[in-house]
């Protein structure tokens, strides 16, 4: 999801787009950028059902502050990726009467993936190891389960070795995983 | 100082501030001792990820490799409640918020430096050889004035990140900007809600790290134009 509203942000940032967006999108990535996930978590999870009068679930909360806070690194990274690709390739793209649409889906956005792939997976990774937050507002994630077990057994620094151990292991599985995808999706790449 | 946001905000508003900016100063202040200790362990492993040494470069990768994938709140976990449950000492909030900090910064900034250090050509390696230097005054009189100049843009940036990672320290009972925020909203005062406090929280957050950003992305441009 984070995925998705990134790459909406980002194309939002395409030269020729009205100058609003422009500003809406960075705006928002900046603001994002620059306050903790913590913050953002605890407004979603306790201000907005405060102000908006409706109580939803923690888990949704925790869903929602994901998503805007993903989405803000993303499209900065996919952001830097379209500034990569060379002017010639929209020019390109002009000449053989490709509507707007499709140039950026078939030809620019590919290319920019494709260079940012490796800073996106890093990123992902990152973002994944601050996941663990979540469990402050009582979603019963992996790190709310070690504090579950600890404040019984007292054996904290066992159980958050364990913890810790098992995430590592994920972001290695992470890491493995967006290089296998690469190949996958972009079969072309370093082949030249 | 409270006096005046008292008079900007009214005298709620104003006290509410005036805490919250007060405690930023323990954020700041954890913020920079992670960026000194992190910077200067950051420096060992940079040096030790790039001498002539093979079980060296292990130990610099492997540790580099094993904080960057240890995410910050175990960190804190560990050596904020871990340890002194395991080893029956006590550690002081500030003291375990900053080694964790410095580890994490460590890692990072090592991962930092030692991509600018390779961004300067190998051929001034060899120049430096060539006129008979050490590797210890290859390194510091011709190497890192070069690397340098690409290296600061990314460490400001990463104090932004460091800054964010303050945040996370509340969790251990530090006294910082974030721990008092929730403790407001917490707080069972009419117009102390949590979506009031907490933007008000993200704001300063922001106020610290937004020029930092500014300024690294400024930098960055003025490098990459040259």
């Amino acid at each position: 999801m984070g995925f998705a509203m990134g790459l909406g942000l980002a194309l939002l940032q395409l030269p020729g787009t009205k100058a609003v967006y422009r500003y809406v999108s960075v705006a928002y990535i900046e603001f994002v950028r620059n306050t903790p996930f913590i913050v953002q978590l605890f407004f979603v999870a306790f201000g907005l059902p405060l102000l908006l009068k409706y109580q939803w679930p923690f888990e949704a909360s925790a869903l929602l502050a994901m998503t805007l806070n993903f989405s803000a690194y993303f499209a900065e990274v996919i952001r830097a990726g379209m500034d990569a690709v060379k002017q010639g390739q929209y020019e390109a793209s002009e000449s053989l009467s490709l509507t707007r649409r499709q140039s950026i889906f078939h030809v620019i956005l590919p290319q920019a993936l494709a260079n940012v792939w490796p800073s996106l997976s890093s990123q992902f990774v990152f973002l994944f190891l601050t996941t663990g937050l979540i469990s402050e507002i009582g979603v019963e994630d992996l790190t709310w389960s070690g504090r579950f077990v600890a404040d019984r057994t007292f054996r904290d620094f066992e159980v958050f070795i364990v913890i810790t151990i098992l995430y590592v292991l994920m972001a290695f599985i992470f890491l493995g995983g967006f290089n296998l995808l690469k190949r996958f999706i972009f079969p072309w790449w370093g082949k030249k | 100082m409270t006096e005046v946001l008292q008079w900007a905000f009214g005298s709620f508003y104003g006290n509410m501030i005036g805490i919250l900016l007060n405690a930023t100063q323990w954020t700041i202040y954890l913020s920079v001792t992670a960026f000194i200790g992190g910077g200067l362990i950051g420096l060992l492993f940079t040096i030790l990820k790039i001498v002539p040494f093979k079980w060296m470069q292990w130990l610099a990768t492997g540790y580099i490799w094993l904080f960057q994938s240890i995410p910050l709140l175990m960190l804190l976990f560990l050596v904020g409640l871990g340890i002194p449950a395991f080893f029956h000492v006590d550690v002081p909030p500030w003291l375990a918020a900053g080694i964790s900090l410095t580890l994490f910064t460590s890692a990072y900034m090592s991962e930092v430096w030692r991509g600018s250090i390779e961004s300067v050509p190998l051929g001034q390696w060899e120049g430096g050889k060539a006129l008979g230097l050490t590797f210890m005054q290859i390194l510091t009189s011709i190497i890192a004035p070069q690397a340098l100049r690409v290296a600061i843009p990314p460490t400001v940036g990463f104090m932004v990140q460091v800054i964010k990672g303050t945040s996370m320290a509340y969790i251990i009972d530090y006294n910082d900007l974030m721990r008092w925020g929730k403790k407001m909203a917490n707080s069972q005062l009419d117009g102390a809600e949590p979506y009031i406090v907490y933007p008000i929280v993200a704001l300063i957050y922001f106020a610290l790290c937004f020029p930092l950003s500014q300024w690294s992305k400024s930098m960055e441009r003025r490098i990459s134009k040259n």
